[in-house]
């Protein structure tokens, strides 16, 4: 009975301009969405492999101009001299440390377009870090515009093409006159829905799966760990419960008994409270209850902090290099130590505000993270921008990995200054490397699976109501 | 007669249920996103006042030193907010608000507020001017895709076409109708928009929010066209909806994210890094096409000496003079290297920004958008006036440093130092920000754009009220 | 009245109330039709005749009183009911992309016939009286005669034992009427029960229906046709129409 009418309406769509239209709209903007991804995801790759070339280089070079120093072959200059434990860390070896792409990098740009995803260590310390940070410019309209990737596709676009193929679900067969005709054969209202719904929601469940599934596929580059196949099913697994939830929810308007015109507009109303409104309102929230610290006032307590603390070591040290009493040499061992000297303690001043900077961002992603619920848009645009490994958390991590390993880096070679060592082959071989640790795949699955209920609920809640309006019956004429 | 028809749309509609919840929650979320908006941008303008005020006591109180070091000393200037950034924060979290003006560096503005926010900040903020873009289009869509195919399905249009009116008449009072309702849902926001002018504007904000109006006037008055438009050329009211609903979806979603995806495909950006090691490059080698880095200095510095009267006579002057004078020299080299790279990317900046102008043609949303930022202060031109406008000042600050050095180290030398009254000359940074008939002239494409779609939105209402079929 | 016996009636209506709210819709409708009977409902727009006929459908749940088919209540068999009644509205409506055969396919599927083939499918469209051609057209181009012809092999096909009618032959031509008044007078003759509300009282005569007339909810008048004169028929009809 179900399949009669399955078979029927799947027909009906065939026969359905507007479906066809829609389902092709869909197809064009996952394809193109993945196409661009994959441009940027590859553009980016890139430039990381051009970086990380040139680093390569630069530090083969330092190594062979240590030999020829370290041999007597060649005189060091002082802007160059590759055993200056100073000179070395704050310029001529600063390394990249760099957040790796995914291989589902192409399904959403999250934050990367906006937050560094690419840092250069240098001895600078955390507070310079924005300054040393690379990525590929966006103009701020652009960026204000927000890109046009799958994660937009999916979550803003594809329940419209849902409402498309569901506003008129039952009312459209009410306003035809067939419903009466149906109803007069022994099958159930509730047969009938379902037939029809389970029908159209394959249709636009199979095209979605394969055209998700295609788009990543085509896109993939890297190679490819049994952990990224989790985070391919939970990439699907979400977004299937997003496609099922908004059929839930058209299925349930259209019990109601409205016209298909009142379904349409119902449906949108939805789609903009769920899209628009609810993330506006989480967002304002979100800004209201843990403002970041201000970034305007960070640069003037820095600056202040470095002035003082200049003045303070010039009262404690006495004018030492800047009068020129002892040798050159003497002089600039004494400047480089006082510059060291300086930057730890401007770090030391600087790393309550980079903290609180920290701590704010991570309360304001904790309160997203339970406000999500609220819209599943929220859900879908959080898990996409987890299994793409381009979301807040991901990108907070690499942050703190980052400001970690820049404190690794820094006692590498500050140590080094203050002892008065100069660098030699084999300090170059022990340089701390950056690797950046993933999050565990527990912890992802954790958050993603507790999103995934998040879709699930809200689903059969609407599943529940549409199954009490459908047994209390509708209007058939 | 067409304020007869008018009266009885407007009535019709105040009375229709979906007026009165639809323009309650619109109402509701205009004064909430006014006030919240208002409230945001106090907080960030006096923030910035105060930190502009350290940022000059620091400047002033640096201590004795060579003016030399002073410049390289630096100061920070900051961005200050637009008055009218609680009505469009336009690309206000996406542009670094401060810069470091200091000796030998031109420094892009950093330090985004977007960058320091989470995933649920892409999803576009929900400022009033969202409201009015996105939103209010909805709500007339809501209102009016009914005002012609539901006359005819009612049958109400065969007595109104036997009762002999002109459907250019009617067309008009349609819209007025829907117009009048419109201007009901919208006094309040107007109302707490100049309230809260009248508290913190000044003559400048008041002109602006006066050109503001009359532009947001006419996108509505485009929409409520497409809307009749459409309603009248429909088979049923559902297909208008539907298509009306996917005009909306497809000119306010999809038409400025694809924009924004060509205009950055056509014209690329070069990575931070990238420009940073052109700049290094150029800085050593000297300008693509121009002389190497030496001989170029060489003839600046040579250019103001004989400036100074000295050509040819370098022997004559003492040595600060002629330190004073190279130190200007190699910075004006370092300004040619710096105009010709940064200007290019501020430059490629602003064509994408043209590009999406364009894409206007496709969507009268991207054209209300660009005005209404540039209006409000806070497009990337506005951006763009305070990076060139600091750039300037950094310019005439270390001009004025190298110069001091100049005239009055003599013997001294490198030791010589000035102090606080040299500091205070310095005027502080106030900026500037481009005057309407500029912004006029540069929201060009964006004024045409929005004209053209009234008149060809109206246009196209007009023959199909005309042609409508009444059965 | 027809007499009981242990066979019970195709259609019966037992103390049928329904209400709106105040409004009162049917007010108590005792009703009988037996195998192989037509019943036609005459009587003024909302007299009650549609709702009655929803209420046999199921459409719309009774306020009081029941509704049986075959002997079984319709509010608790609501699909087994379902299998021995055909509907024929007004204005039968289909589904335009798909064509005459292929809705007769889907409606008899429902109906629990999906094992018959085309070719039979097409010998009740074929006995509705439907153009062979026309069977393989889309319905959207069909005629609302011809749509209404679908309608009848469906109820054929389906071996319905009771016939629903709404206003069948309004708005359709004479000839078409007479067409359709000949199927039902087929139909009775195979033992299907028929109830047909309807305003036309000479069609009524010539099937040889009893007819009932309503108003406001209640079956006022009841009587066979057969011993009346069209010119007594339409002066009952108005007596009761007037007071």
């Amino acid at each position: 009975m179900l399949w009669t009418v399955v078979r029927m309406d799947a027909r009906n769509v065939r026969a359905e301009v507007s479906a066809w239209l829609a389902l092709l709209l869909l197809a064009t903007g996952v394809t193109y969405a993945a196409w661009s991804g994959a441009a940027a995801v590859h553009a980016d790759r890139q430039a990381v492999a051009t970086a990380l070339t040139e680093q390569q280089t630069r530090m083969r070079d330092l190594q062979v101009r240590l030999h020829a120093v370290q041999a007597g072959q060649k005189q060091a200059t002082s802007t160059e001299d590759p055993s200056d434990p100073a000179l070395v860390g704050s310029t001529l070896a600063a390394v990249w440390a760099v957040l790796p792409q995914l291989p589902l990098a192409s399904v959403a740009v999250g934050q990367r377009d906006l937050a560094a995803a690419r840092v250069r260590i240098t001895t600078q310390g955390p507070s310079g870090r924005s300054l040393q940070s690379d990525r590929p410019m966006t103009g701020p309209t652009r960026l204000l515009t927000g890109a046009f990737d799958l994660a937009f596709v999916l979550v803003a676009l594809l329940p419209l093409v849902i409402i498309v193929l569901t506003y008129d679900l039952l009312a459209g067969e009410r306003e035809r006159g067939t419903l009466a005709l149906v109803l007069a054969h022994p099958v159930s209202l509730a047969t009938f829905v379902l037939g029809k719904a389970l029908q159209r929601g394959l249709l636009l469940g199979s095209v979605t799966l394969g055209l998700a599934l295609l788009a990543v596929a085509a896109t993939v580059d890297g190679p490819w760990t049994s952990d990224d196949a989790v985070r391919m099913l939970l990439y699907l697994g979400t977004l299937m419960a997003y496609v099922g939830f908004w059929f839930a929810a058209a299925v349930a308007i259209n019990v109601r008994g409205q016209t298909s015109a009142g379904n349409a507009l119902a449906l949108i109303g939805l789609w903009l409270a769920l899209v628009v409104i609810v993330p506006g309102i989480v967002q304002v929230a979100v800004q209201a209850t843990h403002p970041p610290p201000s970034r305007v006032e960070l640069v003037n307590l820095t600056r202040a902090a470095a002035s003082e603390i200049e003045a303070e070591l010039s009262d404690l040290q006495g004018n030492h290099g800047a009068d020129g009493k002892g040798t050159p040499a003497q002089n600039a061992q004494a400047a480089t130590e006082r510059l060291v000297a300086v930057q730890v303690a401007l770090e030391k001043r600087a790393a309550p505000v980079l903290q609180a900077f920290g701590t704010q961002l991570a309360a304001q992603q904790a309160l997203v993270n339970a406000l999500r619920f609220l819209s599943p848009a929220i859900v879908l645009q959080e898990a996409l921008g987890d299994v793409a490994g381009n979301g807040g958390h991901r990108l907070q991590q690499f942050h703190s990995q980052v400001d970690e390993f820049g404190q690794r880096w820094r006692n590498f070679f500050f140590s080094r200054v203050s002892a008065r060592q100069r660098l030699t082959v084999a300090d170059y071989a022990a340089l701390p490397q950056f690797v950046f640790r993933e999050e565990s795949l527990p912890a992802l699955g954790t958050r993603v699976g507790a999103g995934l209920m998040g879709l699930l609920l809200p689903t059969l809640l609407l599943i529940g109501w549409a199954g009490v309006g459908l047994r209390r019956g509708v209007r058939v004429m | 007669m067409i304020r007869v028809i008018a009266r009885k749309e407007l009535r019709e509609l105040v009375r229709d249920g979906r007026f009165q919840l639809g323009g309650a929650l619109m109402v509701l979320l205009q004064v909430a996103a006014l006030l919240f908006g208002w409230r945001h941008t106090t907080a960030m303008q006096a923030e910035r006042v105060a930190a502009q005020t350290v940022a000059r006591s620091a400047w002033t109180t640096q201590g004795d030193k060579n003016p030399h070091l002073a410049a390289h000393y630096g100061m920070y200037v900051f961005k200050p907010a637009a008055t009218l950034a609680f009505l469009d924060p336009g690309t206000d979290a996406f542009v670094g608000v401060t810069l470091k003006l200091q000796a030998h560096e031109q420094e892009l503005p950093h330090d985004a507020a977007a960058s320091d926010g989470t995933a649920v900040g892409r999803f576009g903020q929900l400022s009033a001017a969202a409201v009015l873009q996105l939103l209010v289009p909805l709500l007339i869509i809501a209102l009016g895709f009914a005002l012609w195919s539901g006359e005819r399905e009612r049958g109400t249009l065969r007595q109104l076409a036997a009762s002999g009116v002109h459907p250019r008449q009617l067309l008009a009072g349609k819209a007025l109708g829907l117009g009048v309702a419109l201007l009901l849902l919208l006094l309040p926001a107007v109302l707490v928009a100049g309230l809260a002018l009248a508290v913190g504007g000044d003559a400048g904000a008041w002109t602006r929010f006066a050109a503001l109006v009359p532009a947001y006037g006419l996108y509505f008055g485009v929409i409520i066209a497409v809307t009749l438009w459409v309603s009248a050329r429909a088979a049923s009211s559902r297909t208008a909806l539907v298509a009306l609903l996917g005009l909306w979806c497809a000119t306010s979603l999809v038409v400025p994210r694809l924009a924004s995806d060509v205009a950055g495909r056509a014209v690329p950006l070069p990575t931070a890094e990238v420009l940073a090691r052109r700049v290094h490059a150029t800085l050593a080698q000297g300008l693509p096409q121009g002389l190497p880095r030496e001989e170029h200095i060489d003839k600046i510095s040579k250019a103001l000496l004989a400036k100074q009267g000295f050509a040819g006579a370098e022997s004559m002057m003492d040595d600060a003079l002629l330190q004073g004078l190279e130190l200007q020299a190699e910075a004006e080299y370092e300004n040619a290297v710096f105009d010709y790279h940064v200007t290019a990317l501020l430059a490629a900046m602003a064509r994408q920004e043209r590009v999406a102008q364009w894409a206007a043609a496709l969507s009268p949303l991207l054209a209300i958008r660009s005005l209404s930022m540039a209006l409000a202060g806070t497009d990337f031109d506005h951006h763009r006036a305070f990076a060139q406008q600091a750039e300037q000042f950094r310019r005439s600050l270390v001009l004025a440093m190298n110069d001091d050095f100049a005239r009055n180290a003599g013997a001294a030398g490198w030791q010589y130092k000035a102090n606080r009254q040299l500091w205070q000359q310095a005027a502080p940074f106030a900026l500037q920000p481009p005057a309407l008939g500029q912004v006029w002239a540069d929201q060009q494409v964006a004024w045409t754009m929005l004209a053209a779609w009234m008149v060809a939105a109206g246009l196209g209402a007009t023959l199909a009220a005309r042609r409508m079929q009444v059965v | 009245m027809a007499p009981r016996s242990s066979v019970p009636p195709v259609l019966e209506a037992i103390g049928l109330r329904k209400t709106y709210g105040d409004v009162v819709a049917l007010h108590g409708l005792d009703l009988s039709i037996a195998a192989g009977e037509i019943f036609c409902l005459l009587g003024a727009n909302g007299a009650g005749k549609t709702t009655t006929i929803q209420l046999f459908l199921g459409f719309i749940p009774p306020t009081a009183g029941c509704v049986r088919i075959l002997g079984q209540d319709v509010a608790t068999h609501a699909l087994q009911t379902k299998q021995h009644i055909a509907y024929i509205p007004e204005n039968v409506m289909l589904y335009p992309n798909l064509t005459g055969l292929e809705n007769l396919k889907f409606f008899t599927t429902l109906a629990g016939h999906g094992d018959l083939d085309r070719a039979t499918l097409g010998t009740y469209l074929d006995r509705a009286g439907l153009a062979p051609e026309a069977a393989g057209r889309r319905v959207g181009t069909y005629s609302k005669g011809m749509r209404q012809k679908v309608g009848i092999a469906m109820a054929m096909a389906k071996g319905a034992q009771a016939l629903l009618l709404d206003e069948p032959t309004s708005g359709l031509d004479p000839k078409g009427s007479n067409e359709f008044s000949r199927l039902l007078q087929t139909m009775s003759a195979a033992g299907v029960g028929i109830l047909m509300a309807t305003h036309d009282i000479f069609r009524s005569k010539e099937i040889g229906a009893r007819v009932g007339i309503m108003k406001h909810g209640q079956l006022v008048a009841c009587m066979g046709t057969e011993d009346l004169s069209h010119s007594d028929l339409e002066r009952i009809y108005l007596e009761h129409m007037h007071d």
